[in-house]
């Protein structure tokens, strides 16, 4: 057996700290979420009798439609998200003197760290059905009360955080290419789109996973975003969690679609990661 | 084929380029040569299209492309440190030019084998650059650059990342290369001993002027100002005034320097006291025996041995003179035997070999 190493000790009192504040409601959660509601009562009762009932529950279409809603308004979010950020980090690093990229990354953080609620309430001001662009709506015979209007403002409120965060983790390894790659391919003939399309974005994989996975996971797990703007028409996992513990305090449900968001969400970056290391591994051997 | 009139570039403050203007026939290697920062890098950067001239004009076979993006023009670039496409293999590199310039698919992979074999690479097409040594990437970058037979090929000190000997030898083989081709080239450096092997003309850059354009002859033994003979070469410098035309031959003049030799040096047409810069190669001096008499076109000069250098092929000898500047020698190393340190000598120096400047900032009169 190998000797744990001097460092491998010193690992140990925060791998200690990690499990008790991580592992141990995790696995309470798991318990909780395996027990069997009686209505009525706040959460299951201590002794209530094992089943998977919480989780079967999740598969018939009322729920299903939770997990489709919430993954596919993120995954759109998430990939216009990126569209956008990609080429301002680009900008960004590229055409901005130092002084204004100081400022431009200070921008992103503090837009970051601005207030949740604000932005968005301030996305439902502009967006919403009191909005300067609900008459626009009208005029094209829209309403602003339609799911799938309410979706996109729920996406665009998505998008105040997505785009700082993906545009600060691409600032990084954009910083890191040589900027005449795509010199050297434009003066092989390439234009300049084309330059980038097979310079900056295959050598930028690492840092769109990245942004990928943190906007992806975010949106996934967005809470008030979802609550504010989605007017209970469009929800998230996060808003049904949130549900089934405080208002019918189902806390087995709610622990249930708790660790299935879980999954989600590591079978997400677990496939994702996958998926692009194959293709870069493929392309360095072929 | 390549034609750059009077263009100018600014950086803010800085001139990176000041009203160059110079041309290159087809099939011509001409070397940029300058300092650094003296505005060679932007220069073939302008050539290329990635940086427009703030006035001027630039034209390839003829064809106005001032206005024109990279890809619009014909010009292979080799990169100062190459920018080989780190996530392509070697055969995807030579090949993406081709690719964008419209290359028959089929023709392809024998032009990209061929390049290769021209640049000795054969064998290492699945490779990426980063498991090639510097040499190897080079000539990739080379392939790459004349792939698709570009109408002006534009070299960025393509030697400079490599070792001494790995330069000697490559230096050879690109000039091979690019004759073979036929290409019309400029190459960039800021080693005159790289210019003067790879190109038959050279243009000599200084704070994004060009001072002179000649062949490596004329820039060496005929530089045009002061510049240009200091950063080409050594040479032993003296400050000369002249004491009129004559002294007994039309051809002939004298000019007394601040320390009181008296220079006899091919006539420079000017009038008596006109102040010259006089130099001459240390290589273009010889040590004679003491107490030889001049001919007409000689000049004795008399110092004392402060040091002596013997560096493989030739000795560097450095003479301290009577009133106390300096002059160095460099003398073969032969068998002869070289003077000792503190040894009183005479040198020798012939009138056709000084190198004579009107003072710059002066107004000559001619
Ligand atoms: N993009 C730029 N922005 C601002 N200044 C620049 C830029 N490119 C070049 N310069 C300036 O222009 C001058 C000429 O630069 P250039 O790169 O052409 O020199 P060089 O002769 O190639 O030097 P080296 O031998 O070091 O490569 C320098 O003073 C440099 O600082
Ligand atoms: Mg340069």
């Amino acid at each position: 057996m190998m000797k744990p190493s001097r460092s491998g000790m010193l690992a140990l009192p925060g791998a200690a700290l990690y499990a008790a504040l991580f592992l141990l409601p995790m696995v309470a959660l798991g318990i909780e979420s395996l027990r069997l509601f009686t209505p009525g009562r706040v959460g299951a009762a201590p002794d209530a009798p094992f089943t998977l009932l919480n989780y079967a529950e999740l598969l018939e279409p009322g729920f299903r439609r939770f997990f489709f809603t919430t993954l596919r308004v993120s995954f759109v979010t998430t990939v216009v998200g990126l569209a956008i950020a990609f080429p301002l980090a680009y900008r960004i690093v590229r055409s901005f003197s130092s002084r204004w990229r100081a400022i431009a990354i200070g921008g992103l953080v503090t837009f970051i760290f601005l207030s949740a609620v604000v932005k968005t309430y301030a996305v439902e001001l502009s967006l919403g059905s009191v909005g300067p662009v609900a008459p626009l709506l009208r005029a094209v015979g829209l309403s602003a009360n339609n799911s799938t209007y309410i979706e996109f403002v729920v996406g665009a409120g998505l998008l105040q955080f997505i785009i700082p965060i993906a545009a600060l983790t691409l600032i990084g390894s954009i910083q890191n290419l040589d900027p005449r790659l795509v010199e050297a391919a434009q003066s092989l003939g390439a234009p300049t789109w084309k330059s980038h399309l097979s310079t900056t974005l295959p050598l930028s994989v690492q840092g769109l996973l990245a942004a990928f996975l943190l906007s992806f996971t975010f949106a996934i797990s967005a809470f008030v975003v979802p609550m504010i703007l989605g007017k209970g028409r469009v929800q998230f996992l996060s808003n049904m969690i949130y549900n089934r513990f405080s208002e019918v305090a189902n806390y087995p449900s709610g622990a249930a679609i708790s660790l299935v968001t879980l999954v989600v969400c590591f079978a997400t970056i677990y496939l994702v990661t996958r998926l692009v290391t194959a293709r870069a591994q493929a392309r360095g051997e072929g | 084929m390549l034609e750059v009139r009077n263009v100018t570039k600014h950086f803010g403050a800085t001139v990176a380029a000041d009203a160059v203007s110079f041309t290159v026939a087809q099939g011509e290697i001409v070397s940029l040569l300058g300092p650094s920062g003296c505005g060679k890098t932007t220069t073939l950067r302008l050539i290329a299209g990635f940086e427009r001239p703030d006035s001027g004009e630039i034209r390839i076979g003829g064809r106005d492309v001032t206005g024109t993006r990279p890809y619009e023009r014909n010009v292979g670039l080799l990169f100062q440190h190459y920018a080989l496409f780190p996530h392509m293999t070697v055969r995807d590199n030579v090949a993406y030019g081709l690719r964008h310039r419209g290359w028959p698919k089929a023709e392809i992979p024998d032009r990209v084998s061929a390049m290769l074999g021209l640049v000795k690479l054969q064998g290492l097409d699945a490779r990426l650059p980063a498991k090639l040594s510097g040499g190897q990437q080079q000539r990739v970058a080379l392939a790459r650059a004349l792939a698709t037979e570009p109408a002006v090929v534009l070299l960025d000190e393509p030697l400079s990342a490599l070792d001494a000997k790995l330069r000697h030898e490559l230096r050879v083989e690109i000039k091979e290369i690019l004759r073979s081709v036929g290409s019309t080239t400029i190459i960039v450096t800021h080693d005159q001993e790289e210019a003067m092997g790879m190109a038959a003309r050279i243009i000599v850059m200084e704070k994004g002027r060009i001072r002179q354009v000649g062949s490596p002859d004329d820039i060496y033994w005929r530089p045009g100002n002061r510049f240009v003979a200091g950063f080409v070469g050594r040479s032993n410098w003296f400050v000369g005034r002249a004491a009129g035309a004559g002294g007994g031959s039309p051809t002939l003049s004298t000019l007394t320097t601040e320390d009181g030799f008296e220079l006899r040096v091919a006539a420079p047409n000017g009038r008596a006291g006109a102040i010259y810069d006089v130099g001459i190669r240390p290589e273009r001096l010889e040590i004679v025996s003491p107490g030889a008499a001049p001919a007409a076109d000689e000049t004795l000069i008399v110092g004392t041995v402060l040091d002596v250098s013997p560096l493989g092929a030739e000795r560097h000898i450095v003479l301290r003179l009577p009133a106390g500047g300096q002059l160095t020698v460099i003398q073969p190393n032969r068998a002869a035997a070289a003077p000792g340190t503190g040894e009183t000598v005479t040198v020798r120096a012939r009138a056709a070999d000084w190198m004579v400047l009107p003072r710059e900032g002066e107004s000559s009169g001619v």
